[in-house]
């Protein structure tokens, strides 16, 4: 009797992690901070439709992964790097220009465990409680609040709020804009302290900055899986 | 990969149990020391669990933050319920209810949980009480050593499936689990037969159970076969209709691994 009862319960726990997908939902994708490119990537028709809304008309550029890339590599500490690439599959968001059609602003929600890497358990690992503990916090957020000119030509130097991993700071880095076929393009590179966001396990093994890469005029492309 | 603290966290895990064990039969007479495995496992477990945790899990605020404190709690049930004068009916109560609060706890209020927190939440406590109920027989019939040696060898590869498909942390934190038992079956190898370890049931379910359903849930997919890693010990069931005696020593623990192997091929291939 005993032995029926676990034999059925372990049947209902087995069926429970194999059954429906536990990606669906979330409060990335119930929220209102959904990003619009979460259906449009699961469909290519739409996906057709957005790139082509993605173009600059009234002063706003509607951004996601059509013509946007927002990518990461961390390293490991030790003689070997190892680097590791990732970056994120599903955001969106708007980005305002001014008179002379360069960027003003930018907004940009991401399914933050929408995360990809070329290695799966990777993956798993940086959506856990060891970095970005998506399930508890599955959406980032960054929303410009300045951009200066820089030192030369076509840089400027962006100021913004960046959410991430449930902590809200302030955070600077350089970036290269220019117009190219009549749209505004962005190309920034800068280390991200993961630390200062309240990442911090594995500092010993994994190194607390994390080069970031954000180019809009880009479409985002998952690199294939590869052996660890 | 593991850091100087988590060693130390292990070793800590390991070492009070052991302390504990040995203190217990020092000094504690014949007839109390039913309780020093139980004190052994979870206060050793509870205080690597603090070591690498404490300024996170104190008070509480994650689901994973409770497996500490519910093994203490489940060594204050076991305490009552595994003594042989204890109804059956009592018993199995006693330990229902404890299931039933620590699949409470230990299910997460994420908006997105599939199944609804509820479901998870029976699915859960039912999952915990099969595995102590079947358990639990098995250490008053089975030799302890053998019995031991399973849990011990379960909890491990439980750990390590969870640090490659799910999480370090969560590895690390159900490593601790089998550092605690390994700790006291240290010291309490040659005396193990001569004390009854039945609530051990209890806080071995708790522990493998546990950490098995958060390692389940938490990556997307989920990964369903490290469910199946806390069942091992429960290869030598079969023994328990008469048979084992006759039985060789090398075919349990070959069933026993059989099903550690179908769980992390699970795990690994999903």
């Amino acid at each position: 009797m005993r032995a029926k009862l676990g034999l059925w319960i372990a049947c209902g726990l087995v069926c429970l992690g194999c059954g429906k997908p536990v990606i669906e939902g979330g409060r990335a994708t119930s929220s209102s901070a959904e990003p619009a490119s979460t259906s449009a990537a699961a469909d290519g028709e739409e996906t057709t439709a957005a790139t082509t809304s993605a173009s600059a008309t009234e002063g706003e550029l509607a951004i996601g992964p059509e013509n946007t890339k927002i990518g990461f590599v961390g390293t490991h500490v030790g003689a070997e790097p190892k680097p590791r690439t990732g970056g994120f599959e599903k955001f969106s968001g708007v980005v305002k220009l001014d008179a002379d059609g360069k960027i003003a602003s930018v907004v940009v929600d991401i399914a933050a465990d929408s995360l990809w890497t070329q290695h799966p358990p990777l993956t798993a690992h940086l959506n856990a409680p060891d970095f970005l503990d998506t399930r508890e916090y599955p959406t980032a957020k960054f929303e410009s609040t300045k951009f200066e000119d820089g030192a030369a030509d076509g840089e400027v130097t962006v100021t913004g709020d960046l959410t991430l991993h449930g902590v809200t700071k302030e955070i600077t880095f350089p970036a290269k804009v220019a117009i190219a076929h009549d749209k505004p393009t962005l190309h920034a590179e800068f280390p991200l302290k993961r630390a200062e966001f309240g990442m911090d396990k594995k500092l010993d093994g994994v190194h607390d900055e994390v080069a970031m890469t954000i180019v809009i005029g880009e479409k985002t492309e998952k690199l294939p899986e590869t052996a660890p | 990969m593991i850091s100087p603290t988590e060693i130390l966290a292990l070793a800590i895990a390991f070492a009070l149990s052991g302390a504990i064990a040995w203190a217990g039969w020092r000094w504690l007479p014949e007839c109390r020391r039913g309780v020093v495995s139980l004190l052994a496992v979870a206060v050793a477990y509870a205080a690597g669990y603090f070591l690498l945790a404490y300024d996170d899990a104190i008070p509480p605020t994650r689901h994973f933050h409770w497996p500490p404190y519910l093994v203490l709690g489940a060594a204050v049930v076991a305490r009552f319920a595994a003594v042989p004068r204890c109804p059956t009916a009592l018993r199995w109560a006693l330990y229902a209810a404890a299931a039933l609060a620590c699949a409470y706890f230990l299910t997460p209020t994420w908006p997105a949980l599939w199944p609804p927190r509820p479901i998870c939440i029976a699915l859960l406590a039912g999952y915990i009480l099969a595995v102590t109920l079947a358990i639990e027989p098995l250490l008053r019939r089975i030799d302890p050593k053998t019995m031991l040696a399973a849990m011990i060898v379960s909890l491990g590869a439980l750990a390590m499936l969870i640090t490659y498909r799910v999480s370090l942390v969560y590895g690390i934190f159900a490593l601790l689990a089998a550092a605690a038992f390994a700790g006291y079956a240290a010291v309490a190898w040659r005396k193990a037969d001569q004390v009854p370890l039945a609530g051990l049931a209890l806080l071995y379910a708790v522990l493998a159970c546990g950490w098995a359903f958060i390692g389940c849930i938490e990556p997307r997919p989920a990964a369903p076969g490290l469910l199946i890693a806390p069942f091992a010990p429960l290869a030598f069931a079969g023994a328990v209709a008469g048979s084992y005696r006759e039985r060789r020593f090398a075919l349990q623990i070959g069933a026993a691994f059989a099903i550690l192997a179908a769980s992390a091929a699970w795990v690994i291939v999903t």
